[in-house]
């Protein structure tokens, strides 16, 4: 197994990405739906300004959903 | 995938390898310690498994002055010629060199190996914390999700912006309201809040109100225009006069001019003028051309000029009347044309005011029967439309005044109106967006705290659980010693650096590489890398530490081996190369377990003999070699055949499950294992392939069978092996050389039946019903 194998085995930023996607979901700070593309972007420096801004609002947005449900 | 312990490493023209060597890991021990002295070859044999399983040059990888192509393959070897094999479960995988770049085949599933050396020691143990990082980086370094990270304060702070711009246009729109509702306020709209009355106001009709405004303005713009229209017409008109008044001047100097009647005069001297055009166009004619008579066509046209001549006065009251003529004729169309303008806009008037309510009227009132021809009017001029015309505009011209002065008014009202409405319509609009931002930045904050919480407690975790097995690990090798307590922790101020602190001597937060002694440091190297494979590597895998133990002493030498033995279970195997003859003591004085281990020792090296393991395959060449040779060499033979036999059948008799008289001391002889095998002979079926693929062969029959060889060799081992080879006797004078080459011929024969031809191993390999070599071509059926 050389050095790049091992890397890309472990992958820490991916593996951390991962669990702070689970977390967010799971505190309601982030809508399942978008977890594909929050572990597109964050482990790999990508996710910007407006990129956490649109994840708020729709994490938001399927909370009123929910409420107005329940 | 991580393939399981190692079975087999093999190396040819790799560095010291300068024959293929095959180092033979029995895969039912977990510990394996691969002993010899300085430069016999250990560090190559491990370059071999570096490179298979890692693609690095092994201990050259990085060395200054050194390049791989020229010299990772043995002195006088090409790149080309360089080989490593590493078998692992019944799987093979070959490195090879091309040019600098090393390549594995397969390059899949190769077996998860980590080597700690004794250059890496130094750098894990002195390194900067930078270095440090570096060699955790591949674990924790998670800088892109700190990038990404990084981008929500800033998201935060946008969302801030946004809220305090928003706050802004709220509190601007509700000035405009409370200006507004100061100073258009009714009494009773007193008790009401800028906000209330507004929203009052707001729900007020201003559709009403926008639909009256613009009526009026229609209104006032069809006035307007109908006004321009009225002017043009009267302009038009006068103008009709004046050509009409120029005209009768003209006729009336023609009456003025003499006796000739006026209109006859007209009437000749246009005819002249025309005949005497004729004639200048009909050059040469010699007659009239009214009544036919010969005459001169250039004299009669003299004539007419002449008589034009005398008739001038005429003629140009003739070119004056018909001008005024051409004059009243196109000013009369222009004033027509102009009436039609008037009255289609005087009827579009007419009909706006018929349309007006009441209450914009005021006291005006609209008499329409009065206007009949103009409502009724269908593109005819007619003198009763045309005064009906005339008399609305004059009817009309009080009205305006006052509708002006309404539509003012109204205008003001809704322009308020709409003021306040958009000023209402902003601030609970911009409201609702500012509570809408202050619910996303609040969900922001959470998510940065969330970020935060698990990359701190990502890393934290890694670099405490890596410390905790250091310090654990440590702590079994340096029991009751006051130094240890290893911790790492990421450096707040500066990125990419991680700082190491130790305890010594009850003082806390030193640095261990100031304090430590040297073989302190290389223990705590040891359990840091140990530590990071076990956490990093996890399960399945095979680390190798190639002589890194250099100063320590024999009581941490049998701490070291109790942690490598009892505290690396979740590893697949341990491989440990040493020069130190210490660690081998240990397991032949029995101090250490040696049903644990598989013990590899490599003899002296030559260019030559290349690297030389313990294992049967060289010593076996040797006896065919002394056999061979001319003048037989007695003792070699005797001596050679007798560490064959033991060799062998002390690794046969232990996986075909002989049994044996036991002694407190668990060494047995050659007899004690050949009185062991002769039961087990009579039922075992040894089976080679001479190649992959190929058949195998049933070898034990014979002739000689295994049964047959391992007989005689019990009945003749006392006097040739005891007798000849061991001890000087004075018996063996009466032992034949006949007798010793049969000797060593049957247990040459022996060791090739139990011998795999392809890669030299014993079949050790469990299989239940049968045992195999790591190539499998030899296969031993236990009957």
């Amino acid at each position: 197994m050389t050095d790049e194998h091992r890397d890309t085995t472990l992958a820490p930023n991916d593996a951390l990405a991962v669990k702070i996607a689970s977390t967010l979901i799971k505190e309601r700070l982030l809508d399942g739906t978008h977890s594909k593309s929050f572990l597109s972007k964050v482990p790999d420096g990508k996710a910007s300004e407006t990129d956490w801004h649109t994840w708020a609002e729709k994490v938001l947005a399927s909370k009123e959903v929910d409420d107005g449900a329940g | 995938m991580a393939q399981g312990r190692i079975e087999a490493v093999s190396a040819t023209k790799l560095r010291g390898a300068s024959r293929t060597t095959t180092l033979n890991f029995d895969p039912s021990k977990r510990f394996v310690l691969v002993f010899g002295e300085n430069g016999t070859g250990k560090s190559t044999m491990i370059d071999a498994i570096d490179m298979v399983c890692n693609q690095t040059a092994g201990t050259l990888q990085d060395r200054s002055s050194v390049t791989v192509s020229k010299h990772l393959p043995t002195i006088g070897a090409k790149a080309g010629d360089l080989s490593a094999q590493v078998t692992s479960s019944g799987q093979t995988w070959t490195a090879t060199l091309k040019g600098s770049k090393i390549t594995t085949a397969p390059d899949v599933d190769t077996p998860n190996v980590a080597i700690l050396r004794r250059h890496k020691v130094l750098k894990l143990v002195e390194a900067t914390p930078s270095e440090r990082f570096n060699e955790l980086k591949r674990f924790i370094d998670v800088a892109g999700v700190q990038k990404s990270e990084d981008a929500l304060p800033k998201a935060i702070k946008a969302c801030t912006q946004r809220i305090d711009a928003k706050t802004r246009d709220v509190d601007q729109a509700d000035e405009r309201l409370k200006q507004a509702f100061t100073e258009h306020h009714t009494p009773e709209e007193a008790q009401l809040s800028p906000r209330q009355w507004a929203k009052r106001r707001s729900d007020a009709d201003v559709k009403t109100l926008s639909a009256s405004v613009a009526t009026l303005k229609n209104l006032i713009d069809t006035h307007g225009a109908a006004s321009t229209l009225l002017e043009a017409k009267n302009t038009s008109k006068t103008h009709l006069d004046d050509m009409r008044n120029a005209r009768k001047a003209v006729l009336e100097k023609i009456k003025a001019a003499g006796d000739v009647d006026t209109e006859t005069g007209i009437v000749l001297v246009d005819l002249l003028a025309k005949a005497g055009d004729y004639l200048g166009k009909a050059e040469g004619t010699e007659e009239c051309p009214v009544c036919l008579q010969p005459v001169s066509g250039a004299d009669l046209a003299s004539e007419i000029q002449e008589r034009l001549g005398k008739m001038t006065e005429l003629t140009s009251l003739a070119k004056a009347l018909s001008k005024a003529d051409e004059d009243v004729k196109a000013a009369t169309n222009h004033t027509q044309q102009s009436y039609m303008g008037l009255i289609g806009k005087v009827f579009s008037l007419a009909k706006l005011l018929d349309a007006l309510d009441v209450e914009h009227r005021g006291a005006w009132t609209f008499n329409k029967p009065q206007f009949t021809h103009v409502f009724e009017w269908a593109d005819e001029l007619t003198k009763e439309v045309i005064a009906e015309s005339d008399a609305l505009m004059d009817a009309v011209a009080a009205l305006m005044e006052h509708i002006k002065n309404r539509h003012e008014t109204l205008s003001k009202q809704a322009t308020l109106l709409n003021g306040i409405k958009q000023s209402y319509a902003t601030c609970v609009a911009m409201e609702k967006e500012v509570k809408r931002e202050f619910a996303v930045r609040g969900v922001l904050e959470k998510m940065l705290e969330v970020v935060r919480r698990e990359r701190l407690a990502f890393i934290n975790r890694i670099l405490d659980g890596i410390a905790d097995e250091c310090d654990g690990l440590y702590s079994k090798i340096h029991p009751g010693e006051k130094l240890g307590s290893v911790r790492f922790a990421m450096d707040q101020e500066k990125k990419g650096s991680l700082n190491q602190s130790g305890q010594f001597e009850g003082h806390k937060d030193i640095a261990p590489q100031a304090y430590f002694s040297d073989s302190h440091l290389d223990t705590l190297a040891f359990c840091f890398f140990l530590a990071v494979t076990k956490q990093t590597m996890g399960a399945n895998a095979v680390i190798v530490i190639d002589d890194v133990f250099t100063s320590v002493d024999m009581g941490h030498i049998k701490r070291i081996l109790n942690v490598l033995l009892e505290g690396t279970e979740d590893l697949d195997q341990v491989i440990l190369a040493t020069h130190q003859r210490r660690w081998l003591d240990l397991f032949m004085t029995q101090q250490a377990p040696m049903n644990e281990a598989c013990i590899i020792q490599l003899r002296e090296w030559s260019l030559t003999t290349g690297i030389c393991g313990d294992d049967v395959k060289p010593h076996l060449e040797d006896l065919q070699a002394s056999l061979a040779a001319p003048k037989l060499n007695r003792r070699d033979v005797s001596s050679l055949s007798g560490f064959l036999i033991e060799s062998v059948l002390g690794e046969m008799t232990k996986h075909l499950n002989c049994s044996i008289k036991r002694n407190p001391r668990d060494k047995y002889t050659a007899y004690d294992l050949l009185s062991s095998m002769t039961k087990a002979v009579k039922t075992i079926k040894v089976h080679a392939a001479p190649a992959k693929g190929a058949d195998p062969v049933l070898v034990s029959d014979g002739p000689p069978s295994l049964q047959e060889l391992v007989t005689g060799l019990r009945t003749t081992l006392d006097d040739v092996r005891n007798t000849v080879g061991d001890h000087f006797n004075w018996d063996a004078a009466d032992i034949s050389d006949e007798t010793v080459r049969t000797f060593g011929s049957n247990v040459e024969t022996m060791c090739r039946m139990l011998l795999c031809g392809g890669c030299g191993g014993m079949a050790m390999r469990d299989k239940k019903t049968f045992l195999t070599c790591s190539c499998t071509l030899l296969r031993i059926e236990r009957g």
